[in-house]
């Protein structure tokens, strides 16, 4: 076996951890300085081996898979309603509602999605969160052939990321779309702008 | 003297004795009569003096008494009174005593004139009867025995003298049953019977003539024809003519018997001069097998040498295996230890084995949690990522901490997936090596087990190597008791066969002792044959079953 790798080598790889860390902490000292970003941060997920981007405005945050507790006479999308911090929500599967069957690994993670204008929030069941990108705007195309599946009234667009191909979710859209919102107790407010979801995450 | 008196002197003798004897008896009867009669008168005479003695005696007797009754009556004188009655008495006794007296002379007297006159008639009567008896006598013998045994006598010497002058029809007539007619009917059956006796002169010469017939007949036999028959005929030469017959039967099965015997003894010899020449060939035969048995010992004897000194190699080879036997039990006992080192170390190996197992088991728990360290340390960073964001422009040097957080954690996660890849290795390998250590045991055991078995078997080596080597030894001396023993049989052959050569010798001498028994029985045969037998008969004897042929 070529990679022999034992204790020392996990000391090794700490130690190299703790020197990244500080300089990060270094590099945190001195971002300020550099603060001149020029695109939008964005979470990379994955669901259905399929790697999307949404808006990190749009998640307020990311969680293991909770304790969930099924709800009788709902879609089986809706795996049912969990507390996270006090806080009632509704847990959607995302691979159930892509078609796909329900899978929990030990990756999956709850993504809590808010919409603060509404005070809505719900919790979506993805495969995996990988990290947070910048994209920029002009990063984003439209795919070369026209996206399919239950999603794709909801995707943005494509664009790439090193050798990866990341289809742009938009997550204010998906909340807002009928299917979910059926769902939803408080519909005190008729959905309105729609596609201008961005602006309204970034209103926060 | 006695044999020339005649029946009739010895009856008159007989009679004179017989009166002499009677006479005798009578006068000496008569003389004791006479001597009876004088003594009988002495006794009278005697009893009359007695008696005139008694009365003399009473008188003086009673004489005595008066005298002294008056002696006695003058004495006392005063008892005249009672005397006068007392003499009075006495002469009355003295007449009744002097009466008794007489009386009894009287009696005497005619008792004694009786007896005389007894004893004279008893000898007028014995001399009565005397007479009497002698002519009883005399008529009773002239009746009884002079009549009848003189009279047929006298008729018997008749007879006698007829047939002494040749007349041979005389015959004693009426014989009576008396012992003389015994005699006198004896005479006349004798008589009889030599009447009969008298032969003709015809019978005789026929007699003779058949006597000379039978000799004929029969003289073929003197010259050895036994084929001859007399003729059996009715006349007194038939019986003689059965008997000659019969002995010639008896004469034809002996010299039968004897021709056969004479022919089976020659046959028998000439058997035995064959069985005999057999056995003088047999003998040389064995003469030369004895050799031949001889050099076969010696050569058997040689070959027990070698066995013998194989047996000795062989020994030295048994010794030589035990001793190999002795060396591979122990090099398999070291094996065997060798063995048993090799297991425990092979099980102390998998216990540390399963120590490094039960430690990566633990190492991958470890670096499970680590992993799950770095997955909520990811998490982490991503949620102080978003919370930096909210933050806005404050909370950008956050951000940037976040990110390099979350760049740590992959990478701790990557380095923790690695870890965990190589734990399961491991543990796989532990687990691999720990059934390899399992079959490395199981293995040792069974080589354990094999060189047991080898070490068994060797002990087994060992000890059938020692019996080899004893019962090596055994056959060793067993070839040199038998070398011995070849030699003894070699010293009996050579014995045997001086016997064998005296056995030829003899043989040879039975053989010529045969050639002389044969011309003794040739002898015999023409001896023998000279007797002329019938066919039949010839036959019947060689069966042994004669018989008598009849007479064709």
């Amino acid at each position: 076996m070529s990679d022999v790798v034992t204790l020392p080598t996990l000391v090794d790889a700490v130690a190299a951890a703790d020197a990244c860390l500080e300089g990060a902490i270094a590099a945190a000292d001195a971002a300020p300085r550099a603060s001149a970003t020029v695109g939008e941060r964005y979470v990379l997920l994955t669901l259905a081996a399929t790697c999307y981007a949404v808006l990190e405005a749009c998640v307020t945050e990311i969680d293991r898979m909770p304790r969930i507790t099924p709800v009788p006479h709902v879609p089986e999308w809706v795996r049912g309603v969990t507390s996270v911090r006090g806080d009632i929500l509704s847990v959607v599967d995302l691979r159930s509602f892509l078609g796909l069957d329900a899978a929990t690994t030990r990756g999956t993670r709850m993504i809590v999605a808010r919409l603060v204008s509404e005070e809505f929030a719900t919790g979506l069941l993805v495969d995996g969160v990988e990290r947070i990108v910048e994209i920029s705007a002009g990063a984003i195309g439209a795919p070369e052939s026209p996206l399919e599946g239950p999603l794709a009234p909801f995707l943005n667009g494509i664009c790439t990321i090193g050798d990866r191909t990341v289809a742009v979710l938009d997550l204010d859209r998906l909340l807002r779309s009928p299917d979910i919102r059926q769902f939803e107790e408080r519909q005190d407010d008729p959905a309105e702008g729609e596609g201008s979801g961005t602006t309204s995450c970034e209103e926060r | 003297m006695r044999r020339t008196l005649t029946i009739k002197t010895r009856l008159v003798f007989t009679v004179a004795f017989v009166a002499a004897m009677l006479a005798g008896s009578t006068g000496i009867a008569l003389w004791r009569l006479g001597a009876v009669e004088a003594d009988a008168e002495q006794l009278a005479q005697s009893h009359a003096r007695t008696a005139a003695n008694v009365a003399r005696s009473y008188e003086q007797a009673f004489a005595t008494v008066r005298t002294r009754i008056s002696a006695d009556a003058a004495a006392k004188g005063d008892s005249a009174g009672a005397d006068a009655a007392l003499p009075a008495l006495l002469a009355k006794v003295e007449r009744q005593a002097i009466d008794e007296a007489t009386q009894y002379q009287r009696a005497m007297d005619a008792g004694g004139a009786a007896v005389r006159s007894d004893i004279t008639r008893g000898e007028i009567g014995i001399a009565a009867v005397l007479a009497v008896s002698l002519l009883a006598v005399v008529a009773v013998l002239h009746l009884f025995v002079y009549g009848p045994i003189v009279t047929e006598a006298a008729s018997l010497v008749r007879v006698c003298d007829a047939v002494a002058i040749g007349d041979h029809t005389s015959r004693v007539p009426n014989p009576s049953d008396t012992e003389l007619g015994h005699v006198a009917r004896s005479l006349n059956l004798m008589l009889d019977n030599t009447v009969t006796l008298v032969q003709s002169r015809a019978e005789r010469d026929q007699m003779q003539a058949a006597v000379m017939k039978l000799l004929d007949e029969v003289s073929g036999v003197a010259e050895g024809d036994l084929t001859v028959q007399a003729e059996v005929t009715a006349d007194v030469t038939g019986a003689v003519a059965d008997s000659f017959n019969f002995m010639i039967g008896q004469l034809r099965q002996i010299i039968g018997q004897v021709q056969s015997a004479s022919r089976q003894v020659s046959t028998a010899l000439g058997d035995l001069r064959d069985v005999t020449q057999k056995l003088a060939g047999g003998a040389e035969d064995q003469a030369a097998q004895a050799v031949e048995a001889s050099v076969a010992i010696e050569e058997m004897a040689a070959s027990i040498h070698y066995v013998s000194e194989n047996a000795s190699s062989s020994a030295a080879v048994a010794e030589q295996s035990r001793t190999n036997a002795e060396h591979g039990t122990r090099a398999v006992t070291r094996t065997i230890e060798g063995m048993k080192a090799v297991r425990d170390q092979v099980q102390e190996t998998a216990k540390r084995i399963k120590r490094l197992g039960e430690s990566s088991q633990e190492i991958a728990e470890i670096v499970e949690l680590i992993g799950d360290i770095g997955d909520r340390t990811s998490i982490l960073a991503l949620n102080a990522s978003i919370q930096a964001a909210m933050a806005g422009e404050s909370g950008r040097g956050f951000a940037i901490v976040a990110d390099e957080v979350e760049r740590l954690a992959d990478r701790a996660t990557e380095a923790t997936k690695r870890a965990g890849v190589l734990v399961k290795a491991t543990q796989t390998e532990a687990a691999e090596v720990m059934a390899a250590m399992e079959d490395t045991t199981r293995e040792v055991i069974n080589r354990s087990n094999i060189a047991n078995e080898a070490g068994v078997a060797l002990s087994e080596i060992q000890t059938v190597s020692n019996r080899l080597a004893e019962l090596i030894q055994a056959i060793s001396d067993a070839a040199q008791q038998q070398a011995r023993g070849s030699e003894q049989v070699a010293k009996s052959m050579t014995e045997m066969s001086s016997v064998t050569r005296n056995t030829a010798s003899s043989t040879k001498q039975t053989a010529a002792a045969i050639n002389s028994l044969a011309l003794l029985v040739d002898n015999l045969n023409a001896t023998v044959s000279r007797f002329k037998l019938p066919a039949a008969n010839a036959d019947a004897a060689e069966f042994g079953h004669p018989r008598l042929v009849a007479a064709s």
